[in-house]
């Protein structure tokens, strides 16, 4: 049984691929609709929503990397086993494992389809208003497709080649809107309750699902490089980027405004002006770019769930590539299942709460089965001493 | 500073005072000197440049008495240390302030003529930083400086009332009487403001390179300047006449706008005229700030390091200075002000280090024959 | 590996078919009917309809008239008037007689009757909200009168009408004087709960068009104008922009006038202690005109003309300040947010300010900074 048969290659992912592909994970539609959401609950103070929220996403994710450094070079689906089962009995593991591979799995699987589902809607409703629903997401899964058929290595390179068309429009935009900024409508801070702050931060939180498919991809990271340091600066850089696409929507909108806007940062690439500039429709071409961003995400939770299923079979690329195959035709029929814009918020905002749960209680839950599993050892061992 | 190398040519010495000399007033000039005088306008130049060749003459003497040493460095062995020390600050703060107003009037002129939608502070920014760039070399380059630029700042001014010429009606210069001959005193004592700028000549002097003729450097020098202003001054006079000059706020602007008229070549020419003239504005307060930088770098004998964090620091309280007046009126009594300051400065000062270096000198000479009688 | 191969070229297979089909939005642009402006009346026959009128330009026209000249540029465009329940219903009625699908993403102007804008016109602008199209950088205008006669204008300066519009607009805001009201603004200032919407005002006349003002609303209704002086002093006010030149008559002379060129604005709001709010406006700016010499010293003549300016610019402002608060009792001035931004505890929550608006005391301060008296000399 040869761990490293699956993969000829080996652990080579460099700090900044680790980065480029958390960060654009992180950042996917959810930022379309960031503005709004967080200031429905903290109305002027919106901005403190991702602020806080990324403070929960740096101990989940500091706890993955712990978990990634304990069994270096192993995924989620090859240490859970090991976590749950004994040596002496490896099906032990391989039954305690199981539900919690599945969870992960799903839960990942259901995120692609939403996410590509709600990219559709932004499509659909802004620009492209005659094409059908379907097209836009096939279109967008045979791209995705095309991406599995590939090795990890081959993922991380994609994302550090997009990396760029994520960050830069983003900041472009927030950038730019600040001309027409009213930072009046940033003040006051302090009048909003702590049970409405806190509904805004699980709002913020949600927004930074995404890093969980670094259960997986940790695996390959070099072992020379800090992932750490890794995680934190693409949580820095996400956070950053956030709370200024919110201020940027706050102070140009004011909250009132924004709560009765569908996808606010596109109206923020509406309204935004810049001199000089010819493209008058700016908002077609940003989101000809923001395609690389949603791409991105839906991709890297699509190749996560597919390779984790190589790996649990313990098969080669050419099952990952038929099981790509397969899995994209439920994966279509599910995101079709909402039937209007409501219907996908509501899923959407579902979705975030089970990534709050995923995000925070897996690592949390593994940590302690293994130092229980820890403190048996050392007293068998203690025991076999004595 | 003793390691400074002394190697000024003749011909970047005149440069460096022609440029110092020549700088906004060359915008005003038609109206000043007609002010009192009327059609006679152009004795004027004449006069101030009378007064100004007496200083000019002081500084030439001093330059030759006391090769590569600046007034820094003189003033206290003519004066004694006390008067020379107050002479020295006298001199640096009468350099400071004159190159803040300098920046302000190039301002004005620019934000009332061509940019009157562009801040002031904008403009005076930039220009004070391309001076501050000045400022952090040496003094060799600063003279390399002048003699690059002093072509784009003779060719206009000279070229301009040339070429307006061409619409002068020359009775405006007639008839020749002078009223009274007090006017044509104060105006030369107004006009010699304009030659102000040739006591920097006590900075720039000291590096020459020995053997270099100051003497006929600064006579080359104080020809152009007066050649130019002279025919400013006539061509603003045959094109206006006297009474109109008294309402241009910047006659030789004017005369610019007046060529465009004839159709001689660009549209709307005073734009490309200011944009050459920066230059000669630039060289004006160059000087002027550099001279200050650098004596005060003297005085406290500190090197490069301490010139160039004194510029960046002198260049703040220069930048508000120059947005104290608050309107063109203002602007222009704190200029009236100043130029009282400058007399000072610019004439006695020179003038009576001058004489008392030569009397110092004959004692000297007197003692020394008698010492030698009395070796005998 | 054949197996990936051929799945590897199949998927390639068909994203290149479907991708080089073309797609469901592809619209020529010789497809479209690009409504430039767009005007919004009331039927005169029955008072239930809006009666819709749109300028779409001509290509063919357009080309051909900078070839010619602008004599026959006014038939460059094509003015169409339809009626209907709602706007999408007029707009739906448009469509019925046009050869071509109606496109608004080129729409640079909204013309609102004043009749309607009294009315209210929140109606009116739910579709405009809902429509992807519609860029929130259109600009609305109230026009005296019909609104249709603002697109039915013939400018000659310009083939087409809107464009003409657009640059007068465009020009007096660059000039700081029309203010840059534009829907998106409106949108933001009629959901926030601290101010209330203006927008320009305009009439047209048969060839020409003239900006009078700003319309001044409250919640979605038009409550009244403000004329160009009023809105000049409410741009120094509200935007920190010039505004036009100020022209004085000269105290204690037969006609003499002078004229006063701001050309920067500064402004600070201060509220007390006891609630009540304070302006702080700074003016710099240049003499561009002066009729009548005063014979008196230029440094007198600064002072005398600063105080003279400062004495206009507070009588205009209180006269602005009587009319918002009194008349209209509408907010533009932005003050609720400052309000909000800095006392919301100790006045906001407690005050409801649509109501106390009216009677918040509010000063103006003119501090006016003569820099220059232009290329004369005195």
């Amino acid at each position: 049984m040869n761990r490293r048969e699956g993969h000829g290659w080996h652990q080579t992912l460099s700090m900044w691929q680790q980065i480029c592909l958390i960060t654009s994970t992180l950042i996917g539609v959810g930022v379309l609709t960031l503005p709004r959401t967080t200031s429905s609950k903290l109305f002027e103070a919106g901005w403190i929503a991702p602020l806080i929220g990324s403070a929960g996403a740096f101990v989940s994710l500091w706890l993955i990397v712990k978990l990634s450094k304990r069994y270096p070079g192993e995924t989620f689906i090859e240490y859970s086993h090991k976590v749950w089962g004994s040596a002496r009995r490896p099906w032990v593991g391989k039954v305690f494992s199981l539900p919690w591979i599945c969870t992960y799995l799903v839960y990942l699987y259901f995120s692609t389809a939403v996410v590509s589902r709600v990219f559709g809607e932004v499509v659909v409703t802004s620009v492209l208003l005659q094409t059908p629903l379907e097209v836009i997401l096939i279109t967008m899964f045979l791209l995705v497709l095309f991406l599995c058929m590939h090795e990890v290595e081959v993922v991380a390179r994609v994302n550090e080649l997009l990396f760029p068309f994520i960050i830069l429009p983003l900041l472009f935009i927030a950038i730019a809107s600040f001309q027409k900024a009213e930072f009046g409508n940033l003040l006051p801070i302090n009048h909003v309750s702590m049970r409405s702050t806190a509904e805004g931060v699980y709002e913020g939180i949600y927004s930074y699902s995404g890093f969980e498919i670094m259960f997986v991809f940790f695996a390959y990271a070099n072992q020379n490089t800090n992932k750490e340091l890794a995680g934190f600066y693409s949580l820095l850089i996400a956070a950053l980027l956030y709370m200024l696409i919110v201020v940027a929507g706050i102070s140009v909108f004011g909250y009132e405004e924004l709560q009765r806007v569908t996808w606010p940062t596109l109206e923020l690439v509406k309204s935004t002006q810049v001199p000089g500039f010819i493209l008058e429709r700016l908002e077609s071409a940003f989101l000809a770019v923001w395609v690389s961003a949603v791409f991105t995400t839906v991709a890297n939770a699509y190749y996560a769930v597919v390779y984790s299923l190589r790996q649990l079979f313990r098969k080669g690329i050419r099952f990952q590539r038929v099981v790509a195959f397969v899995l994209l035709v439920p994966l279509f029929f599910f995101s079709r299942i909402p039937q209007n814009i409501t219907e996908v918020f509501k899923l959407a905002s579902l979705l975030g709460l089970s990534s709050l749960v995923i995000n925070l209680l897996f690592p949390v839950v593994y940590w302690v089965a293994i130092l229980i599993r820890d403190m048996v050892t050392r007293r068998e061992g203690r025991n076999v001493d004595g | 500073m003793e390691n400074q190398q002394r190697n000024f040519g003749t011909w970047q010495i005149t440069s460096i005072m022609i440029s110092s000399m020549i700088g906004v007033g060359i915008l005003t000039i038609p109206r000043t000197s007609t002010m009192l005088l009327q059609q006679a306008g152009w004795i004027g130049p004449i006069s101030g440049a009378l007064i100004a060749g007496v200083a000019v003459t002081a500084i030439v003497y001093l330059g030759n008495q006391f090769p590569g040493l600046t007034f820094v460095e003189f003033m206290p062995r003519i004066f004694g240390s006390v008067i020379g020390t107050m002479c020295i600050c006298l001199f640096i703060l009468y350099q400071f302030f004159n190159a803040g107003i300098t920046a302000r009037v190039f301002g004005e002129v620019v934000v009332t003529s061509v940019l009157p939608d562009t801040p002031l502070e904008v403009i005076i920014v930039t220009l004070l930083l391309l001076v501050l760039f000045l400022c952090c070399h040496e003094i060799e380059v600063v003279a390399r400086v002048n003699e690059l630029l002093i072509p784009f700042l003779l060719l206009p001014s000279l070229l301009i009332p040339l070429v307006s010429f061409m619409n002068a009606d020359w009775y405006n210069l007639l008839p020749f009487h002078v009223e009274s001959w007090t006017d044509v005193v104060k105006t030369g004592l107004d006009t010699y403001t304009l030659y102000t700028g040739y006591e920097l000549l006590m900075v720039y002097f000291a590096f020459a390179i020995p053997g270099a003729r100051l003497g006929v450097a600064s006579i080359t020098g104080m020809s152009f300047a007066f050649v130019v202003y002279m025919i400013s001054v006539i061509a603003g006079i045959s094109v206006f006449g006297y009474e109109e000059l008294q309402r241009l706020i910047w006659p030789t602007l004017e005369l610019v706008k007046v060529t465009q008229r004839t159709g001689w070549f660009l549209e709307r020419f005073e734009s490309a005229f200011l944009a050459i003239w920066v230059a000669s504005v630039f060289t004006t307060i160059g000087n002027m700030f550099y001279a200050t930088i650098f004596s005060l770098r003297q005085w406290f004998r500190k090197g490069i390091r301490f010139q160039r964090i004194s510029a960046i620091v002198m260049m703040v309280p220069l930048f508000f200075f120059s947005l104290i007046p608050q309107n063109i009126v203002e602007l222009y009594s704190y200029l009236k002000h100043l130029t009282t300051m400058g007399y000072m400065v610019t004439i006695f000062i020179p003038i009576l280090l001058a004489i008392t270096q030569f009397m110092r000198n004959k004692i000297n000479k007197g003692r020394k024959e008698n010492i030698e009688k009395g070796g005998t | 590996m054949s197996m990936g191969k051929f799945l590897r070229y199949f998927a390639l297979l068909i994203v290149c078919t479907s991708l080089l089909t073309g797609c469901w939005d592809r619209r020529e642009l010789e497809e479209r009917a690009s409504v430039l402006a767009i005007a919004i009346d009331q039927d005169e026959d029955d008072e239930n309809l809006y009666k819709m009128t749109v300028q779409i330009p001509i290509p063919i026209k357009i080309a051909g008239s900078s070839g010619k000249g602008g004599g026959s540029g006014a038939d460059a465009v094509k003015i169409m008037s339809v009626t209907g329940r709602t706007v999408t219903d007029a707009a739906n009625n448009l469509q019925m007689r046009l050869n071509q699908r109606l496109f608004l993403g080129h729409t640079r102007i909204l013309a609102l009757s004043e009749e309607i804008a009294r009315k209210g016109i929140q109606d009116i602008m739910d579709s405009f909200r809902r429509e992807p199209q519609i860029r929130r950088l259109l600009w609305p205008i109230v026009v005296r009168g019909k609104a249709s006669t603002l697109l039915e204008i013939k400018p000659r300066i310009e083939p087409i009408p809107v464009v003409f519009l657009m640059g007068l607009i465009e020009n007096g805001m660059k000039l700081g004087r029309i203010p840059d009201q534009t829907l998106g603004d409106y949108f933001n200032q009629t959901s926030n709960l601290t101010m209330e919407p203006f927008l320009n005002y305009v009439e047209a006349s048969k060839n020409e068009v003239s900006w009078k003002g700003v319309a001044v609303f409250r919640g979605h209704k038009m409550m009244g104008i403000l004329d160009h002086l009023q809105t000049w002093a409410l741009i120094q006010l509200r935007n920190e922009k010039p505004g036009g030149d100020i022209v004085i008559a000269l105290p204690k002379t037969k006609n003499g006038y002078v004229s006063f060129r701001p050309h920067f604005a500064k402004k600070k709001v201060t509220i007390q202690d006891d609630f009540s709010a304070t302006f702080h406006c700074e003016l710099q700016g240049d003499i561009v005109e002066l009729t009548e010499d005063l014979h008196i010293p230029p440094e007198q003549f600064v002072t005398q003309m600063q105080a003279l300016i400062k004495k206009e610019m507070e009588n205009r402002a209180k006269k602005l300040l009587q009319q918002l608060q009194k008349q209209y009792n509408s907010d533009i001035l932005k003050l609720g947010l400052t309000l909000r931004a800095k006392h919301y505890h100790d006045y906001w929550k407690t005050h409801d300010w649509k109501k106390d608006f009216r009677d918040f005391p509010i000063r103006v301060k003119y501090t006016i900074k003569l820099r220059r008296l232009g290329m004369e000399m005195q």
